[in-house]
């Protein structure tokens, strides 16, 4: 399914993604409401967002609305899998520690 | 909606829909609702930026790769084979290009208000005489420098010269020679010039000549009576090349009737005929 977690480029801005999921971890979010913690550009974030995905760390659905009743565009909602929470975790903890993961 | 709202969407379709080919729906409509949470403009036309900025990174992740999922409402997981791991060498050409374009438009702009505000200097004109010996041959102009006063007089008086050595000197009359056969005695003879007083050369510069950077030595050939007043009317002995130039040193010429020196001979004022050179130059 997803490629190996190793594959996975960690940079300073991934870090921010992750975290930004890590406060609520069941909670699933937009790509907005991920910019809004995260403070990345969209630039940045969307293909961050999809990288992670395809590893197998976040999947993704549509939002439960009615469009039309709502009167705006349903959203992409991400969240953590237990494979993304788990290797989140264990990055941030290392960094505590101080050792790379 | 308004026109730059209109603007930020096209600009979000527009990017979503040059990603790749599966997530082109997905990518659209995800983007479009993000936009739609995006307060004010500027955001959303950012936001519309940063898409363009995703699709980049988006398709150089996942070019040519087996994209596994679908853009549908399923909730896939996305398989992809990741080539590189990173756009940074197309960002890092990019963010250059820009910087290079925003250098270049700036250089473009200072130098333009630059020419723009540095006041156009008029060119600093001088005009001079050059003194003129009489000889056969007309003088060819010299360098154009180092001139700042009028000199047209004063050749030297040679010594024991006859009259009759000097043709361009008007004869004098039989009577004043003597008899016939009888040698004429060695007169003092001093050439005419400029008076003090004659009018300023620079003031007959004609503005058109200037305008078009004409420079020049024009020779003017004149015949004075001893009271210093034109006889004829002046004449061009030597053009300068330019019309313009010619008539204005006629002019002043003209002018200057009045306060020529006249030529002496022996203390005394004759009438006599001499050509002067006016040299009109630019400076600056």
């Amino acid at each position: 399914m997803g490629k190996p977690d190793r594959e996975v480029r960690i940079s300073l801005q991934t870090l921010r993604v992750l975290e930004a999921f890590l406060d609520n971890p069941t909670d699933p979010l937009s790509g907005a409401d991920v910019q809004k913690r995260s403070r990345l550009a969209s630039g940045t974030l969307y293909p961050i967002l999809l990288r992670l995905e395809s590893a197998g760390w976040f999947s993704s659905r549509w939002e439960s609305i009615d469009p039309s009743s709502a009167g705006r565009p349903r959203r992409r909602l991400y969240r953590l899998t237990s494979t993304g929470l788990s290797r989140a975790s264990e990055l941030f903890a290392s960094f505590a520690r101080g050792v790379p993961a | 909606m308004n026109t730059s709202d209109d603007l930020a969407t096209r600009w979000v379709r527009s990017a979503a829909r040059a990603a790749p080919a599966t997530l082109r729906e997905r990518l659209e409509e995800e983007w479009l609702a993000d936009l739609a949470a995006r307060p004010g403009w500027l955001a959303r036309m950012r936001f519309g930026a940063g898409c363009h900025w995703a699709t980049h990174a988006i398709a150089h992740d996942f070019g040519g790769a087996q994209l596994a999922a679908v853009a549908g409402g399923a909730d896939h997981a996305l398989a992809f084979h990741h080539p590189h791991g990173t756009s940074g060498p197309r960002r890092t050409v990019t963010l250059f290009v820009i910087v290079g374009l925003h250098a270049i438009a700036l250089y473009a702009l200072t130098r333009g208000i630059v020419i723009t505000l540095r006041p156009e200097v008029p060119p600093i004109t001088q005009v001079r005489f050059v003194d003129h010996h009489e000889t056969s041959q007309p003088r060819l102009p010299g360098p154009l420098t180092g001139f700042t006063q009028v000199v047209v007089d004063q050749p030297p008086t040679p010594g024991g010269l006859k009259f009759s050595d000097d043709l361009r000197i008007p004869p004098p009359s039989y009577g004043e020679l003597g008899g016939m056969g009888t040698d004429p005695a060695p007169v003092h003879r001093v050439n005419g010039g400029l008076g003090a007083g004659f009018p300023s050369a620079e003031d007959f510069y004609p503005p058109a000549a200037k305008r078009l950077g004409e420079r020049g030595v024009t020779a003017v050939h004149v015949c004075v009576d001893p009271l210093g007043r034109l006889t004829s009317d002046p004449t061009i002995a030597g053009p300068s090349g330019s019309l313009r130039l010619d008539e204005g040193a006629l002019k002043l010429a003209r002018a200057g009737s009045g306060l020529y020196r006249p030529t002496t001979e022996g203390g005394q004022a004759v009438k006599s005929c001499y050509t002067f050179r006016v040299r009109f130059e630019l400076q600056g």
